[in-house]
């Protein structure tokens, strides 16, 4: 009964991990797991008297064989190649906007843009579409089935916990000229103090686009939020390193006018400053950590790792192996806002609308009975954080999604298949797969494990990162 | 400014790439400006990540100064405008410019900074011998564990090898791949690779970092139990600010007034009256002892070369009267306001960022203990030296009263009976991986105390 509630009242609203209707949904949920199981157990079986039939036991299921060692010489080659490709995407995927336009780069040579006129249908050919903000996009390879049989998603969200300016941001503080800032996503704010930002400032006025940055190439400045030196901390930073979060300001220029001058000739006054969207991201590329190259550092990585797989998995299909069904990989952007706005979760209806309006059987006019049967029939895999160890596969959390059986056993066989690499973990979260699946898809969570989320440099291993091209690939072209 | 930036990038380009050699040394010439200076400041601070490479760098562009022996019986002569270089066990220098007055009789102006700087450094035994994949480290120096977790690292320094002979060690500055600490709650644990560290089946040589060291330096883990090897952050200086007007880099503190020291005492110009001197000291950041640290007897045996090298009988009596009139200015980092934690400063007696180099008449904490106060006719005379040659200079504090503290090598000079005291160049965000420095306070450090030198 709570359940159903849950369900009914979070999509497409949000649900906060901290409101009282979760946890009181979490312990119901969980009270059901835990006794309902027992209780059935003590009514059904008999006292044992007969001895238990010669059938064999069954056992465990076997050890997964993860890791490393898994992995021949060949694999690991392609699995460096895939590597490298991908920190060149990374590198230039600090906002929402610049990953949406570099997974298009990926996609778009030998691909059509989704536009209202009339498309061709052929099974392979693929599509992509970007929202008019430039901050989601949807990338389409037309299956053997049409429309009608349901289609098989990836859906990740390109944003990254990051530093905002603030509307006005710019004063002059004790010989600095600051940029007071406000924070975007959960940050580990330690970790963004004393080390190089990069400024990116995106912006319209007079019907065009301004989109600029500063820091990310050598001879670039950088900004920098300075942290207290040890000798004058004991006291100021004794009980949190950043007590309050309006300590984060960055140093931009000794002098005013430099800042504003600077600003002013990439076109951005001060009113239009307020009116733009301007991040401080870390500056500089990825870079491989150990001897061995076999993990990756760099900013953004958990869920851009995903969507460049997925659109990396549509891209590198032959053109001979069609898709059995119609496979689109969705990237969307406000993760940290609880999924909201209108390239959040609500994006993805947007985006299957579209899809569906321009390949369904009936295009355009498909009935309503048509579009739900598409729902009905289709799977979607949504990008998540949650944990997991490193070197041991894409990480999967039936606890936290609370898909159905069949659903769960559906990407099971698929990654196994696959011969991709995968880890269940027992999180508690509450995944947004359940508000999407309230579209009646069947959505599980999908993640990868990545160490030092929420810092300037998160951790990835380019084995995780290849099972999830591996994966990805089986999920989107198989039956 | 772009090809002023390409001179800068292309120098640090060789001097990566080179090792140590031949193309970190140039001729000396002198300095033509400021930004000719920041782009020297930018290498020589992108090549000297440890100590013994500031001295391979300082050494390697100093032409005019002749190394000197001081075991050696011969060549025991220092007349009026000699320059000469005391190095001790590569971690340790003494510029000396002999002035026209004898040592004995009319002292030194000394200039001393300290090269070494808080980071991590790998433990004696570091390699975990059952996996291989992370290295143990300990802090050297008061350096904070929050700024070193999720930052690409390098490994730099110097080991001796067991079959003999020392081996420079760069691993990850130049290289397509880092090192990384990803938490601490085990310690400073440095990931070094990630996979397996068995050999394979099939015959494929694992890749660690003991194959790494053995294949590039042919050392093996025994020959780590010998090393100082210390870890840095991959990137390099940067500029700050979109007016390019701070430089932020790791090390500053001190290598920033090293510099300044160092830039002085070769560009003196002629003969001074007084013997100028700069002294160049590691281990500053764990309290100045050992052989090439501040308290170290290194600069007695110094003094004494050139007493005995001035023709004078070197008696306890004439070091210690050499020493007495000597005049020190201990020219290490204060820290300048950081405008996001302005508390903990008193503002009105606190040094800022591009105001010039900070002076500070007494340093310590709690009533200035375990710190050091300057006499107020020495303090007049720096004034008088910054202001006859037109460099700004401000006077500070660490700090608000009992807000903490900190100390240099001042005491350690005073010690043997010099003057002595504090000035440089200040930094905010002090013993983190990306101190801030002003370019104009470099500068004015620069000719303030080349003026000290030379008067």
């Amino acid at each position: 009964m709570q359940i159903a509630v849950a369900f009914g009242v979070t999509y497409p609203g949000i649900i906060h991990y901290g409101s009282p209707v979760m946890w009181r949904c979490a312990l119901g949920f969980l009270c059901c797991l835990t006794i309902g199981p027992a209780v059935a157990l003590a009514q059904t079986h008999p006292p044992a008297k007969a001895k238990p039939a010669a059938a064999k036991t069954p056992s465990l299921p076997a050890k997964a064989r993860r890791g490393w060692n898994q992995v021949s010489p060949a694999q690991r080659k392609r699995i460096n190649a895939f590597a490298r490709r991908y920190m060149g995407y990374l590198a230039d995927a600090k906002t929402p906007r610049r990953a949406v336009r570099g997974l298009l780069r990926v996609f778009e040579p030998g691909a059509h843009r989704l536009t209202g006129k009339a498309v061709g249908r052929t099974p392979g050919s693929r599509y992509w579409f970007v929202d008019a903000g430039g901050d989601a996009a949807a990338f389409v390879r037309l299956g053997q089935r049409p429309l009608s049989a349901g289609v098989r998603i990836v859906i990740a969200s390109v944003d990254a916990p990051r530093i905002d300016l603030k509307q006005q941001p710019i004063y002059a503080h004790l010989g600095f000229t600051m940029l007071d800032t406000e924070l975007y996503g959960h940050l580990d704010l330690k970790s963004w103090l004393s080390r190089p930002l990069a400024l990116y400032v995106h912006a319209r006025a007079a019907g065009k686009t301004i989109d600029f940055s500063v820091g990310e190439r050598p001879g670039d400045p950088v900004l920098v939020i300075p942290d207290l030196l040890p000798h004058l901390s004991r006291k100021a930073q004794r009980k949190k390193i950043v007590d309050k979060a309006e300590r984060m300001d960055a140093v931009a220029a000794r002098k005013r006018g430099a800042l504003v001058r600077f600003l002013r000739r990439h076109g951005v006054s001060r009113g239009l400053l307020q009116a733009a969207e301007t991040s401080l991201v870390p500056a500089g590329k990825p870079s491989f950590i150990g001897v061995d190259r076999a993990l990756i550092a760099g900013y953004a990585q958990s869920h851009n790792a995903l969507a460049y797989a997925a659109v990396r998995a549509m891209v590198d299909a032959p053109k001979t192996a069609i898709p059995y069904r119609t496979a689109i990989v969705i990237a969307i952007s406000k993760r940290h806002t609880g999924y909201t706005g209108k390239t959040g979760l609500a994006f993805v209806k947007t985006a299957m609308s579209r899809i569906i309006g321009a390949f369904g059987t009936e295009g355009v006019n498909t009935d309503m009975l048509g579009v739900r049967r598409i729902y009905a029939r289709s799977a979607a895999l949504l990008a998540a954080h949650r944990g997991g160890k490193a070197n041991s596969g894409l990480v999967l959390n039936p606890r936290g999604d609370d898909a159905l059986p069949g659903a769960i056993r559906r990407v099971l066989n698929t990654l196994s298949a696959a011969r991709a690499q995968y880890q269940i973990v027992s999180t508690p979260a509450w995944s947004r797969a359940r508000e999407l699946s309230t579209l009646d898809m069947d959505v599980m969570d999908v993640g990868l494990p990545i160490t030092g989320e929420g810092t300037p440099m998160e951790l990835l291993s380019t084995l995780d990162l290849y099972q999830a091209r591996l994966g990805f690939y089986a999920w989107l072209m198989n039956k | 400014m772009r090809s002023r930036l390409t001179i800068a990038l292309t120098g640090a380009l060789i001097v990566g790439c080179g090792g140590k050699a031949v193309h970190v040394s140039k001729p000396w010439t002198p300095l033509a400006g400021v930004a000719a200076m920041t782009a020297e400041y930018r290498q020589f601070i992108d090549y000297g990540r440890t100590p013994s490479r500031v001295l391979d760098f300082v050494e390697k562009r100093s032409s005019r100064f002749r190394v000197v022996d001081v075991h050696a019986a011969t060549g025991m002569r220092a007349r009026p405008g000699d320059r000469l270089l005391f190095v001790d066990r590569n971690r340790t220098a003494v510029f000396v410019v002999v002035g026209k007055q004898p040592l004995v009789t009319g002292g030194a102006h000394v200039l001393g900074a300290h090269i070494d700087t808080p980071s991590p450094r790998l433990a004696p035994q570091p390699v975990d011998e059952t996996a291989q994949t992370t290295l143990k480290a300990f802090r050297y120096g008061g350096m904070r564990t929050h700024h070193w977790v999720h930052v690409p690292l390098a490994l730099v320094g110097r080991v001796a090898r067991a079959s003999g002979g020392t081996v420079d060690v760069e691993i990850g500055l130049h290289d397509d791949f880092a090192l990384y600490i990803a938490d601490t709650h085990k310690g400073l644990r440095v990931t070094v690779s990630s996979t397996p560290t068995a050999e394979r089946l099939d015959g494929v040589p694992p890749q660690t970092l003991t194959a790494l060291l053995h294949a590039r330096y042919g050392l093996t883990p025994a020959d780590l139990q010998a090393a100082e090897l210390y870890l840095v952050p991959k990137h390099g200086a940067r500029e700050v600010g979109i007016d390019r007007q701070l430089i932020g880099a790791h090390g500053q503190d001190d290598r920033v007034n090293s510099y300044a020291a160092w830039r002085a005492v070769i560009d003196v110009a002629g003969t001074p009256q007084v013997t100028a001197i700069t002294w160049l000291v590691d281990r500053e950041e764990v309290g100045s002892a050992h052989a090439v640290g501040g308290r170290s007897r290194f600069l007695e045996l110094v003094y004494a070369w050139l007493i005995r090298a001035q023709g004078t009988r070197v008696t306890e009596a004439a070091l210690d009267r050499a020493l007495a009139r000597s005049v020190a200015l201990s020219a290490d980092t204060p820290a300048a306001v950081n405008p996001n934690w302005a508390q903990v400063h008193e503002l009105k007696n606190a040094p800022f960022l591009g105001r010039g180099p900070a002076l500070f008449p007494f340093t310590g904490h709690g009533g200035k203990g375990g710190g050091s106060q300057a006499r107020a006719g020495l303090v007049e005379a720096v004034v008088e030296a910054f202001a006859s040659a037109h460099v700004p200079l401000q006077f500070g504090e660490l700090g608000r009263v009992d807000e903490g503290g900190g100390g240099s090598i001042a005491k350690y000079l005073s010690h043997r009976g010099m003057d002595v005291v504090d000035i440089g160049v200040s930094v905010v965000g002090m013993h983190s991986p990306m101190e801030l420095s002003a370019k104009a306070d470099i500068w004015s450090a620069y000719r303030g105390f080349r003026q000290w030198l030379q008067q």
